[in-house]
C-alpha cells in the first residue's frame, strides 16, 4: 500500500512539473501537429514538405513532441498505475534490462506490462534483423549479445547504414509488438480512446491540459490531491460507456505512440546524430503503420454489402523487415556537419552519387536550392525520381560503414569468421565475399529430425527419427 | 381511384407539406451524421495458445481461458516453432471477447449481434517441397463457444455452441525465407450470433490432425490466427431504435387516418388504396421497434427476422410501383374492378420469385445459424453453389422486374402523350379526370426517382466513405451512419407522403365548373355515347362517391 502511494505521488509531482513547461509550449504544439499532418498525408507540395521536414530538426519541436506524447500516454496510464500491484515481476524485467535511460526506466515502472511487451518487441526486431542479414557480413548478432537491449551496442552510437536499420527495426518492433500484445488481450492499458491518432493529437493535448488545470485548481482549493479512486472510477465508466457507444480505436495507434514514448526519449541531445536517430525510429514506425492491410466484411441484409465494416490489420513482421531492408539498400547519406549555431544544417545526398560526384546539372540545382533556402540545403539528385515525400520513409546515415570483416569488440563488430557461407553464390552471401578472402572450410553436419509422422485425433503423434547429413561451408 | 388530395391541394399547401417533409428528411440525415457513431465496431483479436489438458479434449464442459482466475499458461510462438511437430494435436487456440481496453470490457445487449471472421496465416517449413499450397486447402476446426455473465465466477464458462467445422482456405505467398515460407489466407467466416445476450464470450479452437481421416494434413502450421469480431455499435442501435420508435406512431396514425378516409366513401376501396395500406403495413412492420425486446429476451433469430422485415418491405414497395403504373395506364381493359389476382399476378411473379429465392437463401444461411452459429452455407462447395443459384435467381427476377417496370412506365408515358393531344376536345369532367391521373402519376414518378436515386447515391457514398479511411478521420460527420439513417428516414417519409397525398379527397370538383357542366352536359352525353366506353368504367362511376356525384348528375340529365 505504501508503495502504491509512493508511485502515485511521484506521478502527480511529475504532472505538476510538466504543467508549467507545457503551458508555455501550447502554441508551439500546434506547429508540431501540422508537421504530423503533412507527414501522414503526403498531400502538400514539395516545398512545403521540405519545410515541414526540416521542422523536425528544429529546436523546440522536439521537446514539445515528448511532452505532448508523454501526456497522452500519461492519461492512459495514469489509472494504470493503480493497477500495477507493486509487483516485483514487472519491475524486475525493467531492472534486468541494462542501459535503459532514466525516462525509460520510469516509463517501464509505470507501465510494466506494456514495457515488457516493448522489450519483447525489441527481441523480435533483433531476430528479424538477423533473419534479414543472414547472408551479410554484418548479421545483427552484435545487437543481441548484450542482453536484450540493442541500444547499448556500440554500433548504435555510430551513424552507419546498419545502425540506421537497427534503429528503425527496433522502433518498428516495439510498435508492432505492443499492438500485438494489445490484440492478444495481454495488456489492460491499451486504452480505447479513438482520439489518439495523429490528426486529433492537438485536440487531445488541449483536453489533457484542461484536465490538468482542473486538477491543479482542485489541489489549490482543497490542498490535497483529489481522490484518485474517484478519478479512476470516472475514467473507467467513461471508457466503458465509450466502448458501448462506439467501439474502440485501433491497437496500432497505441503501439506507435508507446514506441515513440519509449524510444524517442533516448535522443534528447538535439544534435544531428540524435535527430537522425529520431528520424530512423520514425521511419521504422511508418514502415509498420503505412503497410496495414485493409480488410472488409459485408454484413448487411442477407449478408449483402448494404453494411460493410473495414479494418486494418497489421502486416506480418517479416514483411516489415523486408520493407526496411529495402530502405536499407536505398538509405540516404546525410552530411554530419554541425554548422551554424544550434540550427543544424542537414544536407542529404544520394549515397550512390558520392562516388560519381555531382554532375553540373545537379550542382546547378544545388545552387538554386541554396539561394532559395539558405538555411535548409537539400541536395537531391534530379535523375532519381524519389519524391521528397518519401524522404520520411527512408533511412538516414552519416558514416560510411566499415567492412565488418574483422572482429573488433570495441566497435561491437563480430567479424565473419565461423560464419556459414554459400559456395555457389557470387553475391554477398557467397563465400568469397562473406569470408573476406580468408577462405573457408567444408564441414559435415549431422542432424537428427523427426519425420514420417503419423497423427491421430485424439491425440497421438508417432514419428520416426531421421538423420540428415549435409555439408556446410564455414568461413575461416 | 377517384380524385386524391394531391390534385385538390393548393400549391401553397403542397409546398408547405413538401418543405416539412424535406426538413424531417434533413433531420434524419443529421441524426445519423452528428449523433450516431459508425454502425458497426470491431475488435481484432490475436489467438493465444495454451497447452491442451490431456484427456479432456472431448469434454465440452472444459474451458481454457486467458484472464482472471484459473487462466491457462500461454505458449509462445517460438516454443511452438522450436517443437518437432509444432505441438500438433497438443494446443488450443483461445480467443476471449471482448478485449480489455483500459479495463475489462463487456458486451452490452445494445450491441445486438456478433460476427466473427477468422484470418489464418500458415507457414510451411522450407524442407517441405510444397511451394504453392493447394488452392482449396481444407481446414477442419473444432470450435467451441462459451459465455459468461458479469456476476459469474471468472472460470465459470458455459457452453454456447460446439461444432466440428470445415472451411476452405485460399492462400497466397507472403514472404519466403530460408527456413519457412509464409502464406496468408483469405479470411473465412467463423460464426454469427443473432443476439449478444451475454457479457463475455470465449472461443476455443482446436485443429485436429489425423493421418487416417486426412484431416488438416497438408496445412503446414499455424503462424498467426486472427479473429475479427464485428458488433453493431451500441450508440448506433440507440439512435436507430429511437428513429424507429419516433417514426412508428406517425406512420400508424397516418395509416388509420387514410383508412378511415377511404371508408367514409360509400364504395369498396380501390386496388391502389389496398396497395397503399399494405405498403404502410409493411413499413409499420419494419418500423416496429422489436429490438427493444432483445434487451430482455434472448432472441437468436433477430438477424433472420430483420432480414425478413426488410424483405417484406422491399417486396411490397416493388409490387406497389408495378400496380401503380398499371393502374395509371389510362386504358381500362376489363369492365371489372381490377384485383391483384385478375390483372397483376403475371406482373408480380418476378417480385415473388425473387423474394422467395432470397428468403430461401436466408433460411438456409441464417435459419441454420440459429441452431449452429458456426454454420455458413458458403463454406462447402455444394452449399456455395446452392446459395449462388438462389442469389442468381433473385438477381434475374430483379432484372426482369426492372425491365418490366420500365416497359410499363414507358407505356404510361406514351398513353399520356396520346391523351394529351385529345385533352382539349374532351368534356370537362373527363379532362379533369385524366389530368388528375397524369398529375398523380408524374408526381409519384418524380418522388420515386428522387428517392431511388438518393438511395443509390447514399449506398455508393457509404461504400466510398467506408473504403477511404482518411475521409472519416477529418470529418466530424459520420457519413456511413448518416446515409443509413437518411435513407431509412427517406423511405418512411416517401410512404408517409404517399399515404397523405393519395388518400381520396373529399372535395367537390371546383364549384365554378358546375355551371359549365350543366351547360355542356349534352356534349358529355354525346361523348359518353360515341367516343369510348371507358368513362363508364371509371371506378368512381361504378362505385358512387362524393366525387362521382358530378357524373351521376350528368347521367341523370342524360336520362331525362
Amino acid at each position: 500500500m505504501f508503495c502504491l502511494y509512493f508511485i502515485q505521488s511521484k506521478f502527480y509531482e511529475q504532472l505538476y512539473q510538466s504543467h508549467s513547461r507545457q503551458r508555455s509550449h501550447t502554441n508551439l504544439s500546434r506547429v508540431q501537429s501540422s508537421y504530423f499532418k503533412s507527414n501522414s498525408k503526403a498531400k502538400s507540395d514539395a516545398s512545403k514538405k521540405q519545410y515541414a521536414f526540416i521542422k523536425v530538426f528544429s529546436k523546440y519541436s522536439q521537446n514539445i513532441f515528448y511532452v505532448g506524447l508523454h501526456f497522452i500516454i500519461f492519461i492512459i496510464l495514469s489509472y494504470r498505475i493503480n493497477w500495477s500491484h507493486c509487483l516485483p515481476e514487472g519491475r524486475a524485467t525493467c531492472r534486468s534490462v541494462p542501459g535503459l535511460t532514466k525516462d525509460q526506466l520510469e516509463l517501464c515502472f509505470k507501465a510494466s506490462d506494456v514495457a515488457t511487451a516493448a522489450l519483447e518487441g525489441l527481441d523480435m526486431a533483433i531476430r528479424e534483423c538477423q533473419q534479414q542479414f543472414l547472408w551479410h557480413r554484418w548479421n545483427c548478432s552484435s545487437l543481441s549479445r548484450k542482453l536484450r537491449n540493442p541500444h547499448i551496442s556500440n554500433l548504435l552510437k555510430k551513424g552507419y547504414r546498419e545502425s540506421a536499420f537497427a534503429f528503425a527495426i527496433s522502433a518498428a518492433g516495439i510498435a508492432h509488438n505492443v499492438a500485438r500484445a494489445c490484440s492478444q488481450g495481454r495488456l489492460v492499458s491499451c486504452g480505447c480512446d479513438p482520439s489518439i491518432n495523429r490528426n486529433t493529437l492537438n485536440k487531445n493535448l488541449r483536453r489533457s491540459l484542461d484536465k490538468e488545470k482542473k486538477l491543479f485548481l482542485q489541489y489549490l482549493e482543497t490542498n490535497q490531491i483529489l481522490t484518485p479512486e474517484e478519478e479512476k472510477k470516472y475514467e473507467r465508466a467513461k471508457i466503458a460507456s465509450r466502448w458501448k457507444w462506439g467501439g474502440c480505436s485501433h491497437n496500432m495507434d497505441f503501439g506507435v505512440e508507446f514506441s515513440k514514448l519509449f524510444l524517442d526519449c533516448r535522443e534528447k541531445a538535439g544534435d544531428v546524430q540524435s535527430k537522425i536517430n529520431l528520424h530512423n525510429n520514425n521511419a521504422g514506425r511508418i514502415a509498420v503503420s503505412n503497410h496495414m492491410e485493409l480488410r472488409c466484411k459485408c454484413h448487411g441484409m442477407s449478408g449483402s454489402c448494404q453494411l460493410k465494416t473495414c479494418w486494418k490489420s497489421a502486416p506480418n513482421f517479416h514483411i516489415v523487415g523486408k520493407l526496411l531492408k529495402h530502405q536499407f539498400r536505398r538509405a540516404i547519406l546525410v552530411d554530419q556537419s554541425n554548422l551554424g549555431n544550434g540550427e543544424p544544417i542537414v544536407v542529404k545526398k544520394r549515397s550512390r552519387m558520392k562516388t560519381q560526384n555531382s554532375t553540373p546539372k545537379t550542382k546547378r540545382i544545388d545552387e538554386r536550392e541554396n539561394v532559395e533556402r539558405p538555411i535548409h540545403k537539400i541536395k537531391i539528385e534530379k535523375g532519381e525520381k524519389r519524391s521528397i515525400g518519401s524522404l520520411e520513409t527512408s533511412l538516414f546515415y552519416y558514416q560510411r560503414s566499415p567492412n565488418f570483416c574483422d572482429r573488433d569488440l570495441s566497435a561491437d563488430i563480430q567479424g565473419t569468421s565461423g560464419r556459414r557461407c554459400n559456395i555457389n553464390s557470387t553475391v554477398s552471401d557467397g563465400c568469397n565475399s562473406l569470408c573476406c578472402g580468408r577462405g573457408y572450410n567444408l564441414v559435415k553436419q549431422k542432424r537428427a529430425d523427426r519425420c514420417h509422422c503419423k497423427f491421430q485425433w485424439c491425440c497421438h503423434v508417432k514419428c520416426e527419427e531421421c538423420e540428415l547429413e549435409e555439408w556446410i561451408s564455414v568461413c575461416n | 381511384m377517384a380524385g386524391t388530395i394531391l390534385e385538390n391541394l393548393s400549391g401553397r399547401k403542397l409546398s408547405v407539406l413538401v418543405t416539412l417533409l424535406l426538413l424531417s428528411q434533413v433531420a434524419c440525415f443529421l441524426l445519423g451524421g452528428l449523433l450516431a457513431p459508425l454502425p458497426a465496431g470491431h475488435q481484432v483479436i490475436l489467438a493465444m495458445v495454451c497447452k491442451d489438458t490431456p484427456g479432456r479434449q472431448n469434454d465440452t464442459t472444459f474451458w481454457l481461458h486467458l484472464r482472471g482466475d484459473g487462466k491457462c499458461a500461454s505458449v509462445s510462438q517460438e516454443d511452438i516453432e522450436r517443437h518437432d511437430t509444432k505441438m500438433a494435436n497438443e494446443i488450443v487456440y483461445i480467443f476471449q471477447m471482448p478485449l480489455p481496453r483500459g479495463e475489462e470490457l463487456d458486451y452490452s445487449r445494445w450491441q445486438q449481434n456478433l460476427i466473427g471472421v477468422l484470418q489464418v496465416d500458415i507457414a510451411y517449413n522450407s524442407d517441405v517441397s510444397l511451394i504453392d499450397p493447394p488452392k482449396d486447402l481444407q481446414l477442419t476446426v473444432d470450435t467451441r463457444l462459451a459465455y459468461r455473465n458479469k456476476g459469474d465466477r471468472q472460470n465459470d464458462w458455459k457452453l454456447y455452441a460446439h461444432a466440428l467445422e470445415k472451411r476452405y482456405l485460399d492462400c497466397s505467398l507472403k514472404t519466403a525465407s530460408q527456413e519457412e515460407s509464409l502464406f496468408s489466407c483469405d479470411m473465412v467466416p467463423l460464426f454469427e450470433l443473432g443476439d449478444l445476450h451475454h457479457d463475455f464470450y470465449l472461443l476455443n479452437l482446436r485443429f485436429p490432425i489425423d493421418t487416417d481421416m486426412k484431416m488438416n494434413l497438408n496445412l503446414g502450421h499455424m503462424h498467426d490466427l486472427t479473429l475479427t469480431v464485428i458488433h453493431q455499435n451500441g450508440g448506433f442501435t440507440k439512435v436507430w431504435l429511437s428513429l424507429k420508435t419516433v417514426l412508428f406512431p406517425f406512420v400508424v396514425a397516418i395509416m388509420i387516418w387514410f383508412w378511415r378516409r377511404v371508408h367514409i366513401l360509400q364504395r369498396s376501396p380501390a386496388l391502389l388504396e389496398y396497395m397503399l395500406i399494405y405498403l404502410g403495413a409493411a413499413l409499420t412492420f419494419l418500423n416496429f421497434p422489436l429490438e427493444f425486446l432483445s434487451l430482455f429476451i434472448e432472441m437468436p433469430y433477430m438477424l433472420l427476422l430483420s432480414d425478413i422485415r426488410q424483405g417484406v418491405f422491399y417486396a411490397m414497395l416493388l409490387s406497389f410501383w408495378l400496380v401503380f403504373a398499371g393502374e395509371h395506364m389510362l386504358i381500362q381493359e376489363s369492365p371489372y374492378k381490377s384485383t391483384i389476382r385478375s390483372r397483376y399476378w403475371k406482373h408480380l411473379s418476378a417480385v415473388v420469385v425473387g423474394c422467395l429465392s432470397l428468403f430461401m437463401f436466408d433460411i438456409c444461411e441464417r435459419g441454420v445459424q440459429m441452431r449452429n452459429p458456426f454454420y455458413s452455407i458458403w463454406t462447402t462447395p455444394i452449399g456455395a453453389r446452392v446459395a449462388m443459384s438462389f442469389i442468381i435467381l433473385a438477381g434475374i427476377s430483379g432484372v426482369i422486374y426492372f425491365l418490366f417496370l420500365c416497359y410499363m412506365v414507358w407505356k404510361v408515358f406514351k398513353n399520356i402523350g396520346v391523351k394529351r393531344t385529345s385533352l382539349p376536345s374532351m368534356s370537362n369532367a373527363r379532362r379533369l379526370h385524366y389530368e388528375g391521373l397524369i398529375y398523380r402519376f408524374k408526381f409519384l414518378m418524380l418522388a420515386t426517382l428522387l428517392c431511388a436515386g438518393l438511395t443509390v447515391a447514399g449506398f455508393i457514398m457509404g461504400q466510398v466513405a467506408e473504403g477511404q479511411w482518411k475521409w472519416d478521420e477529418d470529418m466530424e460527420i459520420q457519413l456511413t451512419s448518416a446515409f443509413l439513417t437518411g435513407v431509412y428516414g427517406m423511405w418512411n417519409i416517401y410512404i408517409f407522403a404517399l399515404l397523405i397525398l393519395y388518400a381520396p379527397s373529399h372535395k367537390q370538383w371546383p364549384s365554378n365548373s358546375s355551371d359549365e357542366t350543366t351547360q355542356s352536359n349534352e356534349n358529355i352525353v354525346a361523348a359518353a355515347a360515341s367516343e369510348e366506353i371507358e368513362f363508364s368504367h371509371l371506378p368512381s362511376d361504378s362505385n358512387p362517391s362524393e366525387i362521382s356525384s358530378l357524373t351521376s348528375f350528368t347521367r341523370k340529365v342524360a336520362f331525362d
